[in-house]
């Protein structure tokens, strides 16, 4: 295998800490976020030719977690219609409630609708400028700026003021 | 002086530079309540962040760094999807997928570069078998020629190249399977483009089971490494073409 190979091999190893974290924030489970993942690197691995070495690696690769998450959604969501249950139903908390203040962030991420999620973990979580954010997600920055805002606007309103803070 | 939420968001996030950031910074110092908000701010930014944060510490599972491995031996077989770069570029006429296309075709000259390149070293090695041209691969050599005259079963099992199925894709062109034996041990898909074979798929088919291994390969349908089944299901148009009908297209020069 050559050189050039080699290194991004070791990139990537590098970035999987991180992929990791990013997919147990979309997902809220440790062994979703590890299936998804592995999704996702299969994806990336075989489709490497499509990253451009002047983007940012990183970026491509959230990208693709993203993109493999919204196709575990929908076949989530196809599967829920097919079999007529609840599927993977998961005790959610109903943020509308009283339930105000007394969450934990997991708790409280969960309340979220998926495109505020997925801004928070790639802006507050993982630390992406906004501009890498907003392409990874496809949207304007604008956009994304918006849906920042109303998250922690959630967030805020869930956690409560926080410990000693 | 008012400063809106999302300002001072994009000023936790570090969004802000130069004049912008030094006018947030005078207000605060003037400005308790402003402070107490960015301190607010900056709060549920630590709190949300903190909250992953174990992750990082967390050892990473075996099953997950041996995906992130190029080619490992114990991973899926390798398959270099030719065909998807070369579909996304015969699109690139439709502004939907403008963007993605974009990317794609910048790449496409690299397909073969770095996962591949192993593969496509034992296809070049010791004469040339393929061409790379234009962004697409070309059989070549020993390979075009098994490609045109060989016949489904009509070469001896210990054949270097033998050719499987034969079959009309959904563009009405003629694709084939083939297999290279030995110490080359790949499957592909070729099909019919402008009087040439190009190479829509390749699969090493080391490590994918003992069946893909050498004389052992008949290409049969349901021998033919996974990968390249699928690919198969995602050309084919009907059924695969019998003999009779093989025989006829190979005279007709596969037109």
């Amino acid at each position: 295998m050559s050189g050039p190979a080699d290194l991004l091999q070791s990139r990537i190893l590098e970035l999987l800490p991180k992929l990791r974290r990013f997919a147990r924030s979309l997902t809220r489970n440790p062994h979703d976020a590890d299936d998804l993942l592995q999704a996702a690197l299969e994806r990336a691995l075989t489709h490497l030719e499509q990253w451009q070495a002047d983007t940012r690696l990183d970026s491509w690769l959230y990208t693709i977690v993203k993109h493999a998450w919204i196709d575990e959604l929908r076949s989530r969501a196809r599967r829920e219609r097919t079999l007529g249950d609840a599927g993977q139903a998961e005790a959610v908390p109903d943020h509308r409630g009283d339930a105000s203040g007394t969450l934990s962030v997991d708790q409280a991420m969960a309340c979220l609708p998926e495109e505020q999620r997925l801004a928070v973990a790639l802006v507050l979580i993982e630390g992406l400028p906004y501009k890498e954010a907003a392409q990874i997600i496809g949207v304007p920055i604008g956009t994304l700026t918006s849906r920042l805002a109303r998250a922690r606007q959630a967030l805020q309103q869930l956690l409560g003021p926080g410990d000693g803070a | 002086m008012t400063i809106p939420d999302e300002m001072l968001a994009a000023y936790v996030d570090g969004e802000l530079e130069g004049a912008e950031r030094a006018r947030i910074e005078q207000a605060i110092a003037l400005d308790s309540q402003l402070a107490q908000r960015v301190a607010q701010q900056r709060a549920l930014r630590d709190r949300v962040r903190g909250a992953y944060d174990g992750v990082l510490q967390e050892a990473v599972p075996q099953a997950l760094l041996q995906a992130a491995k190029l080619g490992a031996p114990s991973g899926p077989a390798q398959v270099i999807d030719l065909a998807r770069v070369r579909a996304l570029r015969s699109r690139s006429g439709q502004g939907q997928r403008q963007m993605k296309v974009r990317r794609y075709s910048i790449a496409a000259s690299l397909v073969v570069g770095l996962m591949a390149g192993a593969l496509i070293q034992r296809l070049s090695a010791p004469s040339a078998l393929t061409e790379f041209h234009d962004g697409s691969l070309l059989a070549r050599g020993a390979l075009a020629r098994a490609l045109n005259e060989q016949l489904t079963g009509g070469a001896p099992a210990t054949a270097a190249i033998r050719v499987g199925l034969t079959f009309r894709s959904r563009s009405g062109n003629y694709c084939r399977t083939f297999a290279l034996s030995g110490s080359r041990a790949l499957a592909g898909l070729a099909c019919r483009e402008q009087e040439q074979w190009q190479l829509m798929n390749l699969v090493g088919t080391e490590g994918a089971g003992s069946a893909a291994n050498g004389q052992n390969l008949r290409m049969a349908a349901s021998s033919l490494p996974p990968a390249l089944l699928q690919a198969v299901n995602e050309h084919i148009s009907g059924e695969p073409l019998n003999a009779a009908a093989e025989a006829k297209a190979r005279n007709s020069g596969w037109h």
